[in-house]
């Protein structure tokens, strides 16, 4: 039997899930328990956050993963943009139209007390680090359980989806972004085309509806405060 | 499976593809470390935070005694034992429900602040508790301490 094309040992599925599990799960602790429990202390966010980073920089290790295998790379920088302007640009599109529909659209609603540079930039920046969590771990690992395809890319989505709880329209946005990033990264992995794309449909959606209706775009326990 | 190709498939992990994504199988007892350590880093982490959260809640940051009530006056004092001598602010229920607030500033000594309420329309016959109130880490939550 060819063992590319045999189903995954269900060690290494195991472990790929866990895998997953412990990251969704800090980020969950630090959405519903710091936020509650901490009031959202900084250096509580922060260990969260960099135990989260070195758990998958040393996984990565582990595995024999590059930064390149990862998607931290420019070759295929131009493919992967290909790939994801499409639905970029309708979505794009259909969220300019629903502002203008509405008179809502405010391309500088964002920044809020800053710069929209500024925001942008740490935008972009956060952008990165989700899809660097979200396609070059979760769906990484997603791929070692069901393998490239269907399954591993909606796992991926469901997964952005769940992390967004309870915030009903960014847990839709989220699903839906999640879709196309995943089946993009699979089929070309360049993380800096996804944050690029992270970051600037986020200032779209922001820039199209009210702040009140995207609840601020706060997630977790901060949803009900 | 003895031959060269058996060992190849020994290696590594089946069913996976793409770079990066096949294992070897040498690399499983550190990967199962590093769950391990997460998970008790992780649990360490969620019992400090609840360590921390329940001695916040239930430790004595506020001394203080109502020491007279009628049904114009209530008066009494409070001292905060983190900031010793620290104006704070004070807040009056009627039985459940709230009547004033203010801030006990005038100082009665031993680090002590002294408050009192006038109420304008005489209290029913309800029960009169002070509440200290201790400030959040942010300004959007405060925490009601009652003064026994």
């Amino acid at each position: 039997m060819n063992p590319q094309s045999a189903g995954p040992n269900p060690q290494s599925a195991a472990l790929a899930a866990w895998e997953i599990a412990t990251v969704v799960l800090s980020v969950l602790v630090a959405e519903w328990v710091v936020l509650s429990v901490a009031g959202g202390s900084v250096p509580a966010l922060a260990f969260v956050i960099l135990t989260s980073v070195a758990f998958m920089l040393l996984s990565h290790r582990a595995r024999g993963e590059t930064a390149r295998d990862v998607g931290w790379r420019l070759d295929n920088f131009g493919r992967a943009s290909r790939l994801i302007a499409p639905p970029m640009i309708l979505t794009t599109v259909l969220l300019v139209a629903a502002g203008l529909y509405t008179s809502k659209l405010d391309f500088t609603r964002w920044r809020g007390e800053d710069s929209l540079p500024r925001v942008l930039l740490l935008g972009v920046l956060w952008g990165f680090l989700q899809q660097y969590a979200l396609q070059g771990f979760i769906n990484r690992r997603a791929q070692i359980i069901w393998g490239r395809g269907p399954f591993s890319v909606l796992a991926v989505a469901l997964t952005f989806a769940l992390l967004h709880l309870p915030n009903p329209w960014l847990m839709l946005a989220t699903f839906a972004g999640g879709l196309v990033w995943a089946r993009a990264y699979q089929k070309e992995p360049n993380l800096l085309a996804l944050g690029l794309s992270h970051g600037l449909m986020t200032w779209v959606l922001i820039s199209a509806f009210p702040s009140a209706a995207l609840h601020n775009l706060r997630v977790g326990y901060k949803f009900f405060g | 499976m003895s031959g060269p190709h058996g060992r190849a498939q020994d290696d590594t992990e089946a069913g996976s593809q793409g770079p990066g994504l096949r294992v070897p199988f040498t690399a499983r007892p550190r990967l199962v470390k590093l769950l391990v350590a997460k998970a008790a880093l992780d649990l360490l982490f969620v019992a400090a935070l609840a360590l921390g959260s329940g001695y916040l809640t239930v430790r004595a940051r506020f001394r203080g005694a109502v020491e007279h009530a009628d049904p114009r006056t209530v008066r009494g004092w409070v001292a905060d034992t983190a900031e010793p001598g620290r104006p704070v602010e004070v807040q009056l229920f009627l039985g459940d429900r709230f009547a004033a607030s203010t801030v006990a500033e005038d100082p009665a000594g031993d680090g002590r602040r002294a408050f009192v309420f006038h109420l304008d329309t005489p209290a029913a016959d309800s029960e009169a508790r002070v509440y200290a109130v201790e400030p959040g880490a942010d300004a959007t939550r405060r925490t009601l301490r009652l003064l026994r």
